[in-house]
């Protein structure tokens, strides 16, 4: 009989009034990996922070190595050897490998450290997984996969009873996800147990041994190894199929053009795009997204090769003045990255509208017009002087309606779905849809396609910063690059 | 396979994060040495160097106290008022007739004092650590004022003889006293930065705090710990202030927390904190003395001399940021 090493049983929690686990039960035996997705957020965080600590709970019992470590009546708020890998990592970035995996965790007893003796061991657990990284590296010169070998090997090392990886497929490419399901394969077989969180289904059946769908903070199915399959989770999903009404493209010139560009990145990329064209460049290695950006941005000159954009050449002093020439950019997390937390919401509504306007203050009447314009779109928030309670889902609408707004010819969406649940990335390819209906030519860049291929006019496939193939929208059917 | 060895240990040397600035500042210290001792040959004398290192020391002392916390991503403007403090509550003391160790060891009591405030005041209450040392800077002040009634002291007399030779004017294998201590201190609080997990925790929690806090590094007491060094420092450099003046005076340390920060910072310590070596501190500390005393003997008044070491930690500065962004600068020149 397999050992249990968690056991969640009717696990009820709730918070000033709102329910975020409710009856959930949960059992991970050793040696597994166990899946999750959450088809909507509720509960999520909430999940990972309760296995982590032993705060108090409304109802339930959670068992970790078969000892009974919350409950109801009693919860001691201590701390269990759950870790967790996400997108933001823990390491510390100006330390080395060997500092973030020994000296900085829990336990660590010697004052003094020895670098030589720190050096080995690190080494002897590196090499047992076949990775070569110096334990004298700082961990900022490392990339995202090595970055969570690090974290795996920490966790391994701390003797975490669970290691729970979340929502990292965002962060590496489709060759190091597959690298690091070799590694999380390779643990498992040593005896380690894992929770393997993400919102995308084709990413989880890839590594997982069973698999739990939730919702609402309550476990809805279990899914076994033999249930993994697309045709039964439709049903607890919703659809993102592309059955909106077809948009009329401008079908003249390319907007934008890059021409056998270089940069140390970029290999020779060529390709071209449409005015009103939403197009995914699928970046297999997770490299040319900063280089692209800051191409556009002027940050960056090409080694050779050369942009056009609007049939003209780009230059350097162009794209300081990106936004003012109609090149906008949606960065990653942007509900974080992109709101204006103590400005009120007409504010950050109208925050690149003045770039279009030549006089410094904007007159009240520009701004009751546009509220005129857009309350029927977003509702009474948009009269909201306090961002901070509002939903994900309006605060995606307010960085998507502010260049709605502005409208941009070229908008740049990085990894536009990441870390959404289910509703929220089908709200989110709506938004898209609204800037397409506008005319606005999309450029999503990702490292994985799972939804952007909803929204996409063409899928370019980018490997070693060039491109390798392309997909018209009616070949995406044929499109297999997830292993 | 020895020289391999050994071409490894400097290749790892020099790829210690802030090691590049500070071959930086070594470099420009080598040619201002050489600079002024062309402009006036006195410079390289015996003596010279003899009291340059004297010089040096306290500026030094107080800047291995204030790297500490600015590499913790804080930082301490109290330093120079504790300096007045420790010089003036010892110096007090002292002429009232306590035992000068007894002397030494209450104003030691008094800064650390100030140090743990400063630390719970950071880390815990969460004020803003330029607020909360600006306020322990003039409550530092005040006592240094009030405790000998607005007035300097008196000379601390014959009885604190070893007192003042075991500070500055004794002489240990032919080096003052001053520059022994400071060596001693700095070899100790380099060996706890560079060999220790408080040292790992301190560079941790300037780093990134929520990730320290997550692999189980008690900001708190970490914080505490970089402030209370921060306040031995100061009391030592008082100490020594006193020891030099055979009194106390209560401006003693005005705008030592500048002259720390600038130590620092020109050494290679990160204003935005996790990164910064001690040895940079006795570059940045070195280059602060040397232009203080080459300057002098170049005859540029005092105002030229402000002048010169402003630009200097503006320049340290900027090659701070050039260096953090060095990558994006070289892809981009590529």
């Amino acid at each position: 009989m397999r050992k249990e090493i968690l056991r969640m049983e009717h696990v009820t929690k709730s918070y000033a009034g709102v329910i975020y686990l409710d009856n959930f039960n949960m059992q991970i035996y050793k040696g597994e990996i166990m899946g999750l997705i959450p088809i909507n957020r509720q509960g999520k965080s909430e999940l990972i922070e309760l296995l982590c600590q032993n705060s108090p709970i409304d109802y339930g019992r959670i068992y970790i190595n078969n000892e009974l470590v919350n409950y109801y009546e009693h919860s001691t708020n201590s701390i269990n050897r759950v870790y967790v890998i996400n997108q933001k990592s823990k390491l510390i970035q100006d330390l080395t490998v060997s500092d973030n995996i020994f000296v900085l965790r829990r336990g660590f007893k010697k004052y003094i450290i020895n670098n030589k003796v720190l050096r080995g061991q690190v080494n002897k657990y590196l090499k047992e997984i076949g990775i070569y990284i110096d334990p004298d590296e700082l961990i900022a010169d490392l990339n995202p996969f090595e970055q969570c070998c690090v974290e795996l090997v920490k966790a391994v090392i701390t003797g975490a009873n669970l290691i729970i990886i979340s929502d990292i497929t965002n962060i590496l490419s489709v060759v190091d996800l597959s690298k690091l399901y070799q590694l999380v394969n390779f643990y498992a077989d040593k005896g380690y147990s894992f929770l393997f969180v993400g919102n995308h289904h084709e990413e989880i059946f890839t590594i997982c041994h069973r698999v739990s769908l939730m919702k609402d903070g309550t476990i809805i199915k279990v899914l076994d190894e033999q249930d993994m399959k697309n045709d039964l989770i439709k049903f607890y999903t919703i659809s993102f199929t592309d059955n909106k009404q077809k948009i009329d493209r401008y079908n003249g010139q390319g907007i934008l053009e890059f021409e056998n560009i270089c940069t140390g990145n970029l290999n020779k990329m060529s390709f071209s795009v449409k005015k009103g064209e939403c197009v995914v460049l699928f970046d297999t290695n997770n490299t040319i997204y900063s280089d692209l950006l800051d191409l556009m941005n002027g940050e960056l000159s090409p080694i050779c090769g050369r942009i056009l954009y609007n049939n003209q050449v780009y230059a350097e002093n162009a794209a300081r003045k990106a936004l003012e020439n109609g090149i906008a950019v949606i960065s990653e997390d942007s509900i974080q990255k992109m709101i204006f937390y103590n400005l009120n919401y007409i504010d950050n509504l109208c925050f690149l509208i003045d770039k279009k306007i030549e006089k410094k203050i904007m007159k009240r009447k520009i701004k009751k017009s546009i509220i005129r314009e857009y309350e029927n779109i977003l509702g009474e928030e948009i009269y909201l002087n306090d961002l901070s309670d509002l939903e994900p889902a309006s605060l995606y609408n307010l960085v998507y309606y502010r260049l709605h707004l502005y409208n941009p010819n070229i908008v740049f969406c990085i990894q536009p779905f990441s870390g959404a649940d289910m509703y929220l990335r089908k709200h989110i390819s709506d938004l898209i849809y609204e800037l397409k209906k506008k005319g606005i030519t999309i450029i999503i860049i990702a490292v994985n396609i799972s939804d952007t291929l909803s929204v996409a006019d063409r899928l370019m496939i980018i490997e070693q910063g060039a491109v390798l193939k392309e997909y018209p929208k009616d070949e995406f059917e044929s499109i297999h690059v997830i292993a | 396979m020895v020289k391999m060895g050994k071409q490894n240990k400097i290749k790892r040397i020099l790829s210690v994060r802030g090691m590049g600035q500070v071959i930086t500042v070594t470099i420009g210290l080598i040619i201002l040495c050489i600079v002024f001792s062309i402009v006036n040959p006195i410079f390289f004398s015996g003596k010279n160097i003899a009291n340059l290192l004297r010089q040096i020391a306290p500026i030094l002392i107080i800047g291995i106290g204030q790297s500490y916390v600015l590499i913790t991503g804080n930082i301490d403007l109290s330093i120079g008022s504790v300096v007045g403090m420790s010089c003036m509550i010892s110096a007090t003391m002292m002429t009232k007739g306590v035992n000068p160790w007894a002397a030494v060891f209450i104003t030691f009591i008094c800064c650390l004092t100030v140090g743990l405030l400063n630390g719970e005041l950071v880390s815990k209450c969460k004020l803003p650590p330029f607020i909360a040392t600006l306020g322990t800077m003039t409550i530092a002040r005040g006592i240094a004022q009030i405790v000998n009634n607005n007035y300097n002291t008196g000379s601390i007399g014959e009885k604190a003889k070893g007192f003042r030779n075991f500070f500055y004017y004794g002489k240990t294998a032919g080096l003052y006293n001053a520059i022994w201590i400071t060596i001693v201190m700095w070899i100790v609080f380099n060996f706890l930065l560079s060999k220790t997990r408080t040292g790992r925790h301190i560079y941790a929690i300037g780093s990134n705090v929520d990730a320290a806090r997550l692999s189980g590094v008690n900001v708190h007491s970490t914080t505490i710990k970089a402030y209370m060094v921060s306040a031995i420092c100061a009391c030592t450099v008082g100490l020594m202030t006193c020891a030099t003046t055979g009194m106390g005076t209560m401006d003693a340390g005005n705008s030592y927390e500048m002259y720390a920060v600038a130590a620092s910072v020109i050494g290679g310590v990160s204003t935005l904190g996790g990164q910064g070596l001690l040895l940079g501190t006795v570059v940045g500390a070195s280059i602060w003395g040397v232009l203080q005393n080459g300057l002098q003997f170049a005859g540029a008044p005092v105002a030229i001399r402000n002048i010169t070491i402003g630009i200097i930690v503006v320049v340290s500065v900027l090659l701070d940021v050039v260096v953090r962004t060095g990558k994006h600068r070289k892809r981009k020149a590529s």
